[in-house]
């Protein structure tokens, strides 16, 4: 089986890290991480990733500039973005089935099966 | 009477400011706290993958972590959920709609085993200015209280009518700071329950942030704390009356609507 490519960008340098281990021991998923929003765009258009996990609240650039941007760009637009976020409740999530003002959502913390779920399921 | 909104406008901005701040807040305590919540996590899952989990010890600190994440976690929702009822979305609502919904809602979280359900409510009732979502947070954590009161089962009476209120009390006098005049019509809900009852040294203390006499894995002390506060919002009146093994009643007083 092919394996897919995830970006994640989230200024948690040990989150990223664990998220990464954990999403490759599965042997589905490389992974690239990065800790920063301006360092993430770039990844972006050189890795050229299946999907985007992308946290909201980074000092640098918020993780909705970060798409605004990665949508703007021909090379990146159609790569799936899934954020991450520690300020919505998953009761939210989960009654929005998911998805919060047209993009999916992922509440922190959260288990690696509910993250893969979520990722299957947006991956093109 | 132009004292009083100008006093009434007042107040809403303090509490708009206060709204925006607690809310702020929050919002940086949920950032803090649940970044490192999902480090743990994720370091569980990993080393529940990397060690064997065969000898039960092991698997069973493995759940004792992620329950103490999840625990801390229900904990900033709550908080959350505190935050946010100080903003309101305020529309003329009928009460009984909204009680409707929230018993609706009760009932999908538990099971209403040997719990009776009696609704006393008037038919034609004057709209409320309400919050719909807030007022339905307000009478879920009410009814949800009502049931965990009553493990062996029992009744739970749901009432609301509209009444000129004639009797001073806390809250309905004359004074500025009453919220409501005598004399003035207001929308009452009572819900009665048959179950154990508050002992009457955790009654004064009922509507404190972070008071629960649930333990660890009940509840985390802010459900009836958040009710006070949107029904403050609402500029309305809460207050429970109890007996120990009898069963407690809560009233909550809204404001009519003027439309």
């Amino acid at each position: 089986m092919e394996q897919k490519s995830i970006l994640i960008i989230d200024d948690e340098e040990n989150f990223t890290k664990l998220i990464k281990w954990n999403l490759e021991k599965t042997g589905k998923y490389k992974v690239r991480t990065e800790n920063a929003g301006l360092l993430g765009l770039s990844a972006a258009k050189e890795f050229k990733p299946d999907l985007i996990l992308l946290d909201i609240l980074m000092p640098d650039m918020e993780g909705s500039e970060v798409a605004f941007q990665l949508k703007s760009d021909e090379d990146t637009k159609n790569i799936p973005i899934v954020f991450l976020t520690a300020v919505v409740k998953k009761e939210e999530v989960e009654g929005k089935k998911g998805v919060i003002g047209g993009s999916p959502f992922v509440a922190k913390p959260v288990e690696i099966k509910q993250l893969i779920d979520v990722i299957d399921k947006n991956i093109y | 009477m132009a004292y009083k909104r100008l006093e009434e406008a007042q107040d809403q901005l303090i509490q708009a400011e206060k709204a925006n701040a607690v809310a702020q807040l929050a919002i940086g305590i949920a950032h803090e706290v649940r970044n490192p919540l999902g480090i743990i996590m994720q370091g569980v899952d990993y080393l529940e993958n990397k060690i064997s989990t065969d000898e039960k010890d092991v698997s069973e600190t493995f759940a004792m972590l992620k329950d103490s994440v999840k625990r801390a976690d229900m904990v900033i929702n709550a908080l959350l959920d505190f935050s946010r009822a100080a903003s309101l979305n305020l529309e003329p609502e009928n009460i009984n709609f909204i009680l409707e919904s929230s018993l609706t809602l009760v009932k999908t979280r538990v099971k209403f085993e040997n719990i009776a359900i009696i609704a006393e409510m008037k038919k034609d009732i004057p709209n409320i200015l309400a919050d719909r979502n807030k007022l339905e947070q307000v009478f879920i954590n009410i009814l949800l209280n009502a049931v965990q009161a009553m493990p062996e089962g029992g009744k739970i009476t749901i009432r609301s009518y509209d009444k000129q209120l004639d009797e001073i009390k806390n809250g309905i006098g004359r004074r500025a700071e009453d919220r409501f005049w005598i004399g003035e019509k207001a929308v009452i809900v009572e819900i009665e329950d048959t179950g154990i009852g508050i002992p009457e040294e955790n009654l004064k203390r009922a509507f404190d942030p972070f008071f629960t006499t649930k333990g660890r894995s009940g509840g985390t002390g802010l459900g009836l704390s958040v009710t006070r506060n949107i029904i403050d919002m609402h500029k309305g009146l809460i207050h429970v009356e109890s007996q120990r093994g009898k069963g407690t009643k809560i009233t909550v007083i809204l404001k009519i609507s003027d439309n």
